[in-house]
Parts: structure tokens; sequence; C-alpha cells
């Protein structure tokens, strides 16, 4: 069909029509390209962040093993899985016999302490002896294992000696049910964490140490502590 | 003089202007097409970097993942710890009868001493302490010492009596300063 073109418009459209369809492959090609490259870079960047918190968990996990071993059975002395009336009965008889009192009316009391998914059994007792020889039994209760806190002191003058009626609490608390998932950043331990470590190592242990059951196949876990 | 002549229909003239024109755009054309072309060329060459890239990481990954599996015990061991510290760090800094009485000990221990501990009763958050104190001395030095001593915020004198053997105090100490 004639569209009745001079020559010299023919010449302008011969010329036009290469540059519009350079135009729109620019337009369609850098649409596409702008799309395929941000997604990738998106991936790259994301595998990079992976690699880096794998990466550093993986050395925290190895750098850590060894304090972990033994600081796991330590923490969990200190803070049992499990009702510890019996183990915090023994350490009280224990430390009755590194000092010149009577201890007697031993009795435990489990109380749940909701509010911090913490328990206690409640301990109380009666101390007989002189002021300073309780006050070092009290003194003596702040360094064993299981952590045990004084809430309750009440002491009564005798003739030549004290009496004291004291009420303890001893904590326990369920293990974690859960560990994070595989992608997810595990922190070494603080400076203050490795300083609580420490002290816990020095509290008296008691005769009857609870072991964390940690071990497992190698698949996937969903109950890693085993309870 | 040299004529100028054209020849050719007047539909198939090319005024000068247009003829430049269209050579502009003819290498405008070239110019962008070999622009395209690196453009794309540059284009793929970074996509492929980058998927050769991201490969080996994923690969990578994979071996850490394996890696980080294989220490699953350890990580297991790490949660726990850092739980019972995280739960010991609590307890530990709540308030006890144990650092009440060591207030106690403290504010006593500045104290000369001719008194004699009658009853007391520690907990938390107060002690109530029933004293016998036998000169005016130790009286004086006492009482002082409990208003000067920061341990306590506020200290009550419930009873207070004089007898052959001396004073008795009945005091009321509470809020302990934490420590």
């Amino acid at each position: 069909m004639e569209l009745g073109l001079t020559e010299q418009n023919k010449e302008l459209l011969k010329s036009i029509w290469p540059l519009l369809v350079v135009i729109i492959l620019f337009i369609v090609v850098g649409k596409i390209a702008v799309s395929q490259i941000t997604a990738i870079s998106t991936q790259v960047k994301d595998a990079k962040k992976s690699q880096t918190v794998l990466t550093t968990k993986l050395n925290t996990l190895k750098s850590t093993a060894s304090i972990t071993e033994s600081g796991s059975e330590v923490a969990l002395t200190a803070l049992p899985k499990s009702n510890p009336a019996i183990m915090i009965m023994s350490q009280l008889k224990n430390i009755s016999s590194q000092y010149p009192v009577v201890i007697s009316n031993i009795r435990s009391t489990f109380a749940d302490n909701n509010s911090s998914n913490l328990m206690f059994v409640s301990t109380a007792f009666d101390l007989s002896g002189k002021p300073e020889d309780i006050m070092s039994f009290i003194k003596a209760i702040d360094n064993i294992a299981p952590i045990t806190v004084i809430q309750k002191i009440s002491i009564t003058s005798n003739v030549d000696f004290y009496t004291a009626n004291i009420v303890a609490q001893t904590y326990y608390t369920p293990l974690p049910s859960t560990i994070p998932s595989i992608t997810q950043p595990v922190n070494d331990l603080t400076a203050a964490e490795k300083d609580l470590l420490n002290k816990l190592s020095a509290l008296s242990q008691p005769m009857v140490i609870p072991q964390a059951n940690t071990s497992g196949d190698t698949s996937i876990n969903p109950n890693p502590f085993g309870i | 003089m040299p004529a100028n002549l054209n020849l050719l229909p007047d539909n198939l003239y090319v005024s000068k202007s247009v003829s430049s024109t269209v050579k502009t755009l003819k290498a405008l054309n070239v110019i962008l097409i070999v622009i395209f072309i690196i453009f794309a060329v540059g284009v793929g060459a970074y996509f492929i970097f980058e998927k050769i890239t991201l490969s080996g990481i994923q690969t990578n990954l994979t071996q850490l993942k394996s890696q980080i599996k294989a220490q699953e015990q350890s990580e297991t061991k790490l949660i726990l710890l850092k739980d019972r510290l995280n739960k010991v760090a609590s307890i530990q800094n709540s308030s006890t009868a144990s650092k009440n009485m060591d207030n106690l000990t403290t504010l006593l221990n500045g104290t000369s001493q001719s008194f004699e501990i009658s009853s007391a009763n520690v907990s938390s958050n107060k002690i109530a302490l029933s004293l016998k104190i036998y000169s005016n001395e130790d009286l004086t030095s006492f009482i002082n010492n409990v208003k000067s001593s920061a341990l306590f915020g506020t200290a009550n004198l419930s009873t207070f009596n004089y007898g052959a053997g001396g004073y008795s105090l009945d005091l009321n100490l509470d809020n302990p300063v934490s420590k």
C-alpha cells in the first residue's frame, strides 16, 4: 500500500525505526536484567549473611565445646531439672557436720513460682548453737549446690545458746525443650556468664549429681534434652 | 560558473538538512546498538558471575550445616548452660534474708559488744530485732549507728524499756538497700 510518503520522510523513517527498536530493547532487556540481577544479588547477599552466621556459629560451638561439656553439668547441679529436696537435705546435714550446731526438724514443701518458670522446694529447719556458728551455717548455705536462698531467719536467745528457725528455697526448673534452628546464631558465653559459671563451679557439690540427658542420634531431634 | 542541477523528480529529492539528520541518526543507531550489545553482554556476564558465586556459597553452606549438625550436642549443652546461667543470675539478683542478715551483721559489728540479741526475725525486706543493751554509752552508740546507717530505709523503735539489766529495745528495720 502506498502511503504517499516523500523520499525525505522515507529516509527519516528508515533511520528512526532501528533507533526505536534499540530503545525498546533497552527498556525490555533492562527491565528483565534489573529484576534478575536484583533477585540474584539478594540471594547472594542472603547466602553470604547465612555463611557468616553459620561460620561464626561453628567457631563458637567449637571454641566453647570444652567449657559447655563440664559447664552444663555444673549448671545442672546448681539448678536441677527436678525436685532437689533430697539433695538439699543431704547438703544441710553435710554442712551441719562441719559446724558445732544441731540441726533438727528438717521439712520440705513444694511450691510453684509460675512467674519466672522457676519452681522451688521450700525447706524449713531448726538450728541450735552459738550465734557465730549459726551465722557460719547460714553463710555456708550460700555456697552449696543446688542454689539455695534463705527467705526467713528467726533467731531466739536461750540461756547459753541460740535457736534459729530457717526457711530456705532451693530452685529447680525443667530443661529447655527446643534448640534454635540450624541457621539461627548462637552467642558465646559473656564475661558475666563465665564469671557466674566459675562461681557455680566453686559451690559445694551434693552427693548425688543429676546428669543431663543430651545424647541422641544424628537425625533431627525435636526434644533434644530427652525429657 | 558551475550550475547546480537536480535532475531527480521532486518526490525523490532529499534536502541536505534531512540527509545530514539521517546520517546522524544512522551513526546514533550504530552507537546505540554497540552500547546495547556491551550492556547485554555485561549484564549476562554479571548474572553468570553471581550464579557461580551463589552456587559456591550454597555448597559452602551445605558443608557448614553438616559440620554444625555434627556439633549438635555441643549446641544443646551451650543452650542448656546459658538457660541455667540466666536463671541462676535472676535468682541471685533477688533479695534474700541472708543478704539482709549481712546488713544486720554489718550494723551490729559497728556497735560495742555489750549487748545481747533476744530475738531477731529476718526476712528479705525487713528485720524485727529485740535487743538488750547494758549501758548508756552502748545505747547511744547503737542508736547513732542505726541513724547513720545507709543499709536500711526506715528504722522504727516500737518498744523501749529500762530495767535492772539495762535497756531493752524492739526495733523494726525496713527496706534494706539492695546490693
